[in-house]
């Protein structure tokens, strides 16, 4: 869908990006990571014709970008930055309506369009009314998602998106974009430089450092990277266990009729991560953990083993 | 509405009432303004002060008073349009070196006192209306031109970069998003040129282009204050008026780029 093909981009004396290669399968969710000034942001640009590369080539559904016109390539593919950028003199509806309007599309779809897109990412119709300034940094993102989206582009450009809000917040728009990902299964190509955030919400994550794509592998592959190496540092030591925010622990849990009951030990919701239930299992110090269902009830049991799978012992 | 005992609402709309309306104070001087030039033996009898009328022009104050109007607003409907042109362009292509020759360009003739460009203009334009409107036109483009470059660069940059990256080709970004949001500062600039423009009119008088400075100047000949205050009231109430007026219209633009309701309903 997106194939970037030995992009060279240079700033003065400067390389931000040299010679970066990277390919997204349709409907596939790529984290692009790396520390600041590795050229993620300048590479994302690339894509819609925000910088033109020096060299190289970028491809949409197998065409060359610099084939479109700026204007309409970038009217097909949604943009989220990170500052937002709403445009404080229109309203939310107004903000969200921009990309539709720009194509043409009629006053009555728009309007609905609009409602539909803000219920999309949690706020109700009567949002759309509302000024940017009497929005909280958490609510404006969301707008600016909703407005990235009311185009139905098949592909979407996020620069940063969730890095200036609060950490709650943040997790918060995280689990919420990537339920709306599971529905709308664009093409996302992410930025960010959160490692938490690329476990959560990556298919793929593409670790870039001066200007170069170092690896493209899935969240699970990266778990063997040696830590010796740029992307083990990177990621860190504690990437194993950030990995296990991927996993429910509804996924692992022995039913409550295999086991017998274990009175006193700590419960924990079935839809928690695995890294949730290893945290509560350090803090309490217990290698078992009870575990219940939405309404509350006993759901099964979860031990130490089950999250971490099998060890190999000592020498 | 008919009914404000005890309900905060209505109370609260009641106290948004007593505060003066923004068309009250600008209302208010262009009523003192039309009373100066009609009836300025009124103001004079109320300072205890008397015209000797050696030098008084037999053109009655009211259509010097037009005069003057007439070249403000002559000046600065051609200034305005032309400064926020060129402004645009020196944003637009701020590359090509355009906006550095204008902002020097324009801040070295800022430096420039009104009186000698009004009279540098006179070989230029002859003698009357022309070299006037001419030298207030130039000197009326300055803070227009300035602070349409400043409100341009002061649009916030993600905004732009959200218009653009959203598809806006580069004259709906301008259209769009740059000027609402520039249109504050740049009324401010059309406020600081109208007002400086009135005040640079009177000099006009010694140019032969008639208006308030008329009879400012006979007054300076004839040592008379009392004529000289003649021109310099109802030249100075202009001046408030237009700036009382224009304010209000910046307000207006600051609440719409902020996107504040303007008070209606809510």
């Amino acid at each position: 869908m997106i194939r970037f093909r030995n992009i060279v981009k240079s700033y003065g004396s400067a390389r931000a990006v040299d010679g970066a290669d990277l390919e997204i399968a349709p409907g596939e969710l790529c984290v692009l990571i790396g520390p600041s000034g590795c050229g993620k942001s300048t590479l994302l640009r690339t894509a819609n014709r925000m910088v033109e590369p020096d060299s190289g080539e970028v491809f949409v559904d197998g065409r060359p970008v610099r084939e479109h016109p700026p204007e309409e390539l970038r009217r097909g593919i949604g943009y989220v930055i990170q500052s937002v950028g709403l445009f404080p003199h229109m309203t939310v509806g107004d903000n969200v309506a921009v990309v539709p309007r720009l194509l043409g599309i009629d006053k009555g779809e728009i309007a609905g369009r609009v409602d539909r897109m803000l219920e999309l990412v949690g706020l109700s119709p009567e949002w759309s009314s509302r000024w940017p300034r009497e929005l909280s940094g958490g609510e404006a993102q969301r707008v600016g998602v909703a407005r990235a989206l009311a185009a139905d582009p098949p592909i979407l450009l996020m620069d940063e998106p969730f890095g200036s809000v609060d950490p709650l917040t943040r997790v918060r728009l995280q689990r919420e974009f990537l339920a709306i990902q599971r529905r709308l299964h664009k093409t996302v190509l992410f930025v960010t430089h959160d490692v938490e955030e690329a476990i959560r919400l990556a298919d793929r994550i593409a670790v870039m450092r001066s200007g170069r794509i170092l690896r493209h592998a899935t969240p699970e592959e990266f778990v063997a990277t040696d830590a010796e190496d740029f992307v083990g540092e990177f990621l860190g030591l504690e990437y194993g266990v950030e990995i296990l925010s991927r996993r429910r622990v509804r996924e692992v849990l022995r039913p409550a009729a295999e086991i017998g009951s274990d009175p006193g030990a700590p419960s924990i919701r079935a839809e928690a991560s695995l890294k949730e239930a290893l945290g509560l299992m350090a803090a309490r110090r217990v290698e078992c953990l009870s575990v219940t269902d939405g309404e509350g009830r006993r759901a099964g049991s979860l031990r130490m083993e089950d999250v971490l799978g099998t060890w190999k012992a000592c020498p | 509405m008919n009914d404000a005992s005890g309900n905060p609402a209505a109370a609260q709309a009641d106290s948004r009432r007593l505060r003066a309306p923004g068309w009250v104070f600008p209302a208010l001087l262009l009523a003192v303004l039309i009373l100066s030039v009609l009836r300025f033996d009124l103001i004079e009898s109320l300072l205890g002060i008397r015209a000797r009328g050696l030098l008084v022009s037999r053109i009655p104050l009211w259509e010097l008073a037009l005069q003057h109007l007439g070249l403000v607003a002559a000046s600065s409907a051609a200034a305005v349009p032309i400064a926020l042109g060129l402004g645009i362009a020196a944003v637009r292509f701020s590359e090509s070196g355009l906006r550095a020759l204008l902002v020097a360009a324009g801040s070295a003739a800022q430096t420039f006192p009104s009186a000698a460009v009004l009279a540098l203009s006179v070989p230029l334009a002859g003698f009357g209306f022309a070299p006037t409107f001419l030298a207030l036109s130039l000197y009326g483009m300055l803070p227009v031109l300035h602070n349409t470059i400043a409100g341009l660069e002061g649009v916030p940059e993600a905004a732009v970069d959200a218009a653009r990256g959203m598809g806006m080709r580069p004259r709906q970004v301008l259209i769009r998003v740059q000027l609402p949001l520039a249109l504050p500062v740049i009324l401010a600039g059309v406020r600081t040129s109208v007002v400086i423009n009135t005040a640079a009119a009177t000099l006009g008088a010694a140019m032969g282009a008639g208006g308030l400075g008329l009879p400012i100047i006979s007054g300076i000949r004839s040592f008379d204050p009392a004529l000289i205050l003649r021109g310099a009231v109802p030249s100075a109430l202009l001046a408030l008026f237009a700036d009382a007026s224009l304010r209000r219209l910046e307000d207006r633009a600051r609440r719409a780029a902020g996107g504040k309701p303007d008070g209606r309903g809510a």
